[in-house]
């Protein structure tokens, strides 16, 4: 992963004198990764923490399931399994999800929309490190006497303020979150900021790949509620150690008002975590049928659309507080089913008359579409109050979120694992070992938290510890622990199947998968300043047209060509945004068509 | 390839989904309770028709979408037509009209029962037959009668019980000094939080006589699984019998 610079870059140079001086620092090893500014190492960097950080929450999920499998079964007792759960949720969502989201996004957007890095390489580098700050100070409450949190990923007060919680844990827990949410605001602006101003030329608004405007409109979200959280934070904070009264309520203060702020903030977090991985999904399903994507203004209407209405249903959350206007949130909390369906069907259309070859990123791409189509279906049982009264805070909604937020971002994170591992460290996974991975994990998965519905309907709370032995979802927690089993065997393949290209690389080239953004046109691993050139953008496949240059109605503007329908199409319906009209020499960043593709060979001509 | 599309997915998927929510709304009054367990209520009647509404469509709603999938994946494997590309359409705008309409309709259709629903399940009466106060604590329940001045407390071991007539109309004011607390009585099929600070209040038509579980379905710290507590049902005239037992 290290040796980005070797083969590439010396002829590049060679082809294209730099203008400015380029002063080339040493090769310093692990002080490079540690002073790292360029945002593919801090990519990297942010997806080792966060897997490592899934690591440990799948490690929490392992104690939970032991527990539960039995009724009476004591692993570790009531007060440490509090502490699981509570930082098992912590971990899962603070830490791992939003993480590799920004992991991803650190690594590719730069990449997909033609930059050389980010817009602030340095902010990004703090925003790295106050994460890993963030998290272990999170973690570090295992290590106090009192242990770790125990109040729940949401921390309602009054349990979670002073007299409630009185340990470290908690202090520690509203600190490093503090942390985290502040360098969630950092590489969102950051995000935000190089997808407005480091666009390549030719790439409008309209072409960016979809995963580009999930992150785009994610870093907005973050944008308006993060700020919000770390401010709530701050003020439980000062409950807990200072004295005020916010959150309590024998001094007139409000245990409800945490609850508002916190969910304003927990329910747009829900799609802050999803979004991201909705667009690595998008990416694959087109690849691997070999098709364009399907309805991309839809796509990109509907990510607008959630984006919008995730910040007025917060308090579907509170509907069993009797203290919410119920037919509001009732409303819009349903409504969102409507985008998150045009989304469906796009991914469905997007594979529609294609020709779909199954490879590992396109297996995990398809698990996702299950697992989020129960989600989704369970979701929208619960958006009714009618329904979430009896249904909410039991193992029903324990398993409807596990499967939006928990199932789809594990095999979306998968997919993308596999889709852009060649692309990071030049090297292929194996398939068959995948195959096996995809197929351990789905029925894993399934069998965890399938029964877990059941569960909750048949009145099992969340966040017990324990249960009594004539309650009637005895069964299903044994079966769901087994499952929990199954999973933990899923990763077997996988690890089996990275020590395998570390010691057997199997070069895949800059291109296995035909791909279709422009991180498939530079080398793999790309070099330190991504591209040496560009290829003419003229829609979302850029690399896509590249390689059918030569074809009839996808290389060049004729009259009746398929990109000439598509700006006319795009003027007419989304006039903020026109194609602009491309001269030759103008909007072109790369060599004239014609040259071949290949890296070796495009440097050929001129050495 | 563009005519089939159109084809299967504008004619015939509507006619099947319109058919299958006409079947959905039909058997949804009638159904046998799916799921959740035997209800003790007036409100948990309405809240196990409007389940099973919500369930049957999303089955229906599901089977559809997963067929499509799986029906999309089985005929479009490169396997079986080789390794060309597939078709280059990347968007059809009175398609996508339609898959946006289409959801919408079922979705208001659904929350339009929710909001026909809320009124009826989250009650409260203002004149009932008798009133309840819950009080929840780390880690017991309080029941109070204040009509009669009889106080149940729970003393850590046996789950406290509350003795309620049915069927009768009960007025439950809920509250708690220390944390939330949620007062959750399964076959009720309802759960309200106990807020310090903001006593709210709900009513229950009680039509069972029977024993039921009840938790506490907040999370409320150390001992939060143990927090539970039992109904017991009784007639009128027993339920009066057993006030006057407890009186005084």
């Amino acid at each position: 992963m290290t040796s980005t610079t070797s083969e590439a870059s010396p002829s590049g140079e060679e082809l294209e004198p730099p203008t400015t001086e380029i002063i080339r620092r040493p090769n310093l090893g692990l002080v490079d990764w540690l002073t790292t500014t360029d945002h593919k190492r801090i990519g990297i960097l942010y997806a080792l923490t966060s897997l490592v950080m899934a690591l440990v929450g799948a490690s929490l999920a392992g104690i939970i399931r032991g527990e539960l499998a039995l009724p009476g079964q004591q692993i570790v007792g009531s007060s440490t399994y509090n502490q699981v759960f509570t930082m098992h949720g912590t971990v899962m969502v603070y830490l791992f999800a939003v993480p590799f989201a920004f992991a991803v996004g650190n690594y590719l957007v730069p990449l997909m929309v033609g930059a050389p890095d980010m817009a602030f390489p340095r902010i990004n580098m703090v925003s790295y490190w106050l994460y890993l700050l963030g998290a272990l100070i999170v973690l570090s409450g295992f290590l106090t006497s009192s242990g770790a949190a125990s109040f729940g990923w949401f921390a309602y007060p009054p349990l979670s303020g002073q007299a409630g919680s009185p340990g470290l844990g908690g202090d520690l827990w509203v600190v490093g979150l503090m942390l985290t949410g502040t360098s969630g605001i950092l590489t969102a602006l950051n995000i935000v900021t190089t997808i407005i101003m480091l666009r390549a030329p030719g790439m409008t608004m309209f072409r960016m790949p979809i995963l580009v405007w999930d992150m785009l409109l994610t870093s907005f979200m973050v944008l308006i509620v993060f700020p919000v959280f770390t401010s709530a934070l701050l003020m439980l904070l000062l409950d807990r150690r200072y004295g005020t009264n916010f959150f309590a309520p024998e001094s007139g203060g409000q245990p409800i008002l945490w609850q508002h702020l916190f969910w304003f903030f927990g329910h747009p977090e829900v799609y802050i975590v999803a979004l991201p991985y909705f667009g690595m999904v998008t990416e694959i399903f087109p690849v691997f049928s070999r098709k364009p994507m399907f309805g991309y203004k839809g796509m990109v209407l509907s990510t607008m659309a959630i984006a919008a209405l995730s910040t007025s249903v917060w308090a579907h959350h509170m509907f069993a507080t009797g203290d919410v206007y119920l037919a509001y949130f009732a409303v819009t909390s349903a409504l969102i089913a409507v985008p998150t369906g045009i989304k469906f069907f796009d991914w469905i259309g997007s594979m529609w008359g294609g020709r779909i070859t199954f490879t590992t990123p396109m297996l995990f791409a398809i698990g996702f579409l299950f697992t989020f189509l129960l989600g989704g279906l369970t979701g929208v049982i619960l958006s009714s109050p009618t329904l979430d009264f009896s249904l909410t805070d039991t193992y029903f909604v324990v398993a409807h979120f596990h499967y939006v937020m928990g199932g789809t971002v594990v095999f979306a994170v998968f997919a993308a694992l596999y889709f852009w591992w060649p692309k990071v460290t030049g090297r292929m996974l194996d398939a068959r070992l995948g195959r096996w991975h995809f197929w351990l994990l789905l029925v894993g998965f399934n069998v965890t938290f399938l029964v877990q519905h059941r569960a909750g309907l048949e009145g099992m709370p969340r966040r017990v510890a324990d249960y009594p032995a004539y309650a009637p979802y005895a069964t299903e927690n044994l079966i769901s622990s087994l499952g929990a089993a199954i999973i933990a065997l899923s990763l077997v393949p996988f690890v089996w199947a990275l020590i395998r290209q570390w010691r057997r690389p199997e070069p895949s080239g800059p291109d296995p998968w035909d791909g279709y953004t422009l991180e498939w046109l530079t080398s793999s691993p790309p070099p330190e300043h991504n591209f040496d050139w560009l290829p003419t953008i003229r829609s979302e496949r850029p690399a896509y047209d590249w390689r059918h240059r030569d074809t009839d109605g996808v290389g060049a503007l004729g009259p009746d060509d398929p990109w000439r329908r598509r700006t006319l199409h795009d003027t007419k319906w989304f006039p903020l945004h026109p194609w602009v009209e491309e001269h030759p020499g103008s909007a072109r960043t790369g060599p004239p068509p014609g040259t071949p593709v290949t890296r070796e060979a495009e440097e050929s001509p001129d050495a | 390839m563009r005519d089939e599309l159109q084809r299967v997915t504008l004619d015939r998927r509507p006619v099947q989904l319109l058919a299958a929510v006409a079947a959905v709304i039909a058997l949804g009054g009638c159904a046998e309770q799916l799921g959740l367990p035997r209800a003790a209520s007036d409100q948990g009647e309405t809240v196990g028709q409007v389940f099973n509404l919500y369930l049957i469509v999303a089955y229906v709603i599901g089977a559809i979408v997963m067929g499509l999938i799986i029906f999309v994946m089985v005929r479009g494997r490169a396997s079986r037509h080789g390794d060309g590309p597939g078709s280059q359409r990347h968007h059809n705008t009175p398609l996508e009209i339609t898959y946006t309409v289409i959801p919408l309709l079922i979705v208001g259709a659904l929350t339009v029962v929710t909001l026909f629903t809320i009124g009826d399940v989250a009650s409260d009466a203002p004149d009932p037959d008798l009133a309840i106060e819950v009080q929840g604590y780390q880690w017991g329940w309080q029941f109070t009668y204040p009509d009669s001045g009889v106080v149940i407390t729970g003393d850590g071991g046996t789950p406290t019980e509350l003795v309620l007539p049915a069927p009768a109309t009960v007025r439950f004011t809920v509250r708690s000094n220390d944390v939330i607390h949620s007062f959750w009585v399964p076959a009720f099929r309802f759960k309200r939080d106990l807020i310090p600070g903001t006593p709210t209040s709900f009513s229950v038509d009680t039509n069972e006589i029977g024993t039921f579980d009840g938790h506490c379905a907040e999370f409320c710290g150390l001992q939060h699984a143990e927090m539970t507590f039992t109904v017991r049902t009784v007639s009128p005239s027993d339920f009066q019998t057993w006030l006057q037992d407890h009186e005084g």
